[in-house]
């Protein structure tokens, strides 16, 4: 079967090489980043505060993402699994979008 | 095939498969809890009123607790999870297996979960328009330096529990029980810090869950902000157990690189507790 060659040795040093190669510590480096950065957002006066939420919402979202890609390894396995929370995602949008558009 | 031919993995979908009545069991007590927690449930006898509230709560969490300890009893004598020895399931979806979809689906319904919660807090709030005239300002009630040192050591925790996983994928069953550990002692440190900024809040601030005399303007704010931050510590809690049990697994090397998809799992949660937290830390907190 094609499935079992996948699983044969060279396949298995290429995972392991891969796996030791994902960029977990870049990853967090990120988020540390983006976190220093979020918490200064309300300290920003001069912006408005719909700016403000923009910019607090696109941070969660992007912090959110690296996560789900690297930690949750959405970005390693098919892309079919994605769809699974994909669906709850769209409902949840949907949810908030209508709400701010009482 | 009897029970005693060895080759059928234990995960194979066959008819011997993993069913368990625990997660069940454990599940229906978590609804009863629920159903306490979200309806009054009054019962009339003999002209008296009875509020069967507290007990439905009790009882629910007895029979969680019940489930729950069943479900680790069954694991630790033998019924394991997680052997992963190549593509031998029959797998709903190419080349996951049917436990990683099952767990994909559990955090999709917890999705939904939070988007009721969070969005409960979002209407309240957007009533008052969208600068929150009477809405506390980011850090004026709430310490938020505290928080997002609370939320550095969850994010870090969410980087030992992939480096754990990575050890055991790659065999380094020495790196994967440390960092296995490291994360359990890091939920453990957001979940106590997170008890110490309720006690400050709820003696010191009086915010409340619920409507108090001394500060009724933080009424529908408590509210929303226990409602919030309590199902996610109680997420977390729930995290901190069964990354527990896993520690105590791996130090009895139960895990190794062919047997780790539970590690893997629980990992999974774990990080979307994480998610949760990166998006109520810019609500709750700082906006």
């Amino acid at each position: 079967m094609a499935a079992e060659g996948r699983v044969g040795t060279v396949g298995a040093i290429r995972a392991a090489f891969d796996i030791e190669k994902r960029p977990y510590v870049r990853a967090f480096m990120a988020l540390a980043l983006l976190t220093l950065i979020e918490i200064q957002v309300p300290g920003l006066t001069f912006l408005a505060k719909q700016i403000q939420i923009a910019f607090l919402v696109a941070f969660a979202i992007t912090k959110a993402s690296i996560v789900a890609a690297y930690y949750m390894h959405l970005r390693y396995e098919p892309r079919v699994l994605a769809y699974i929370p994909l669906v709850p995602i769209v409902l949840l949008a949907g949810l908030v979008i209508s709400i701010t558009l009482r | 095939m009897s029970a005693t031919e060895e080759p059928v993995p234990e995960h194979s979908g066959g008819e011997h498969g993993h069913a368990s009545i625990w997660p069940l069991v454990g599940a229906m007590g978590l609804g009863v809890a629920m159903a306490g927690l979200g309806f009054p449930v009054d019962v009339k006898l003999a002209g008296l009123v009875f509020n069967l509230r507290p007990v439905l709560i009790v009882a629910g969490l007895a029979i969680l607790f019940t489930g729950v300890g069943g479900w680790m009893y069954q694991d630790a004598r033998g019924h394991t999870i997680g052997v992963v020895e190549g593509p031998v399931e029959d797998s709903l979806l190419a080349g996951i297996s049917n436990r990683k979809i099952g767990m994909w689906l559990f955090l999709a319904s917890e999705i939904l979960f939070f988007s009721g919660i969070i969005g409960a807090s979002l209407a309240l709030r957007a009533r008052q328009g969208w600068v929150f005239p009477n809405w506390p300002a980011p850090g004026a009630v709430l310490n938020v330096p505290l928080t997002a040192l609370n939320t550095f050591i969850l994010v870090t925790s969410s980087l030992t529990m992939v480096e754990a996983l990575r050890g055991f994928e790659l065999g380094k069953l020495a790196r994967g029980r440390a960092f296995l550990l490291a994360t359990l002692i890091l939920g453990i440190t957001f979940l106590s810090i997170q008890v110490s900024e309720y006690r400050i809040l709820f003696f010191e601030k009086f915010l409340t869950p619920w409507p108090n005399p001394i500060r009724p303007d933080l009424a529908d704010y408590g509210t929303t902000f226990y409602m919030q931050t309590g199902f996610h510590g109680a997420h977390v809690t729930g995290g901190v157990v069964a990354m527990g049990f896993l520690n105590i697994k791996a130090w009895r090397g139960k895990y190794d690189q062919k047997n780790h998809e539970a590690v893997e799992l629980v990992g999974l949660y774990w990080h979307f507790v994480d998610v949760v937290w990166i998006f109520l830390f810019t609500i709750v907190y700082l906006i």
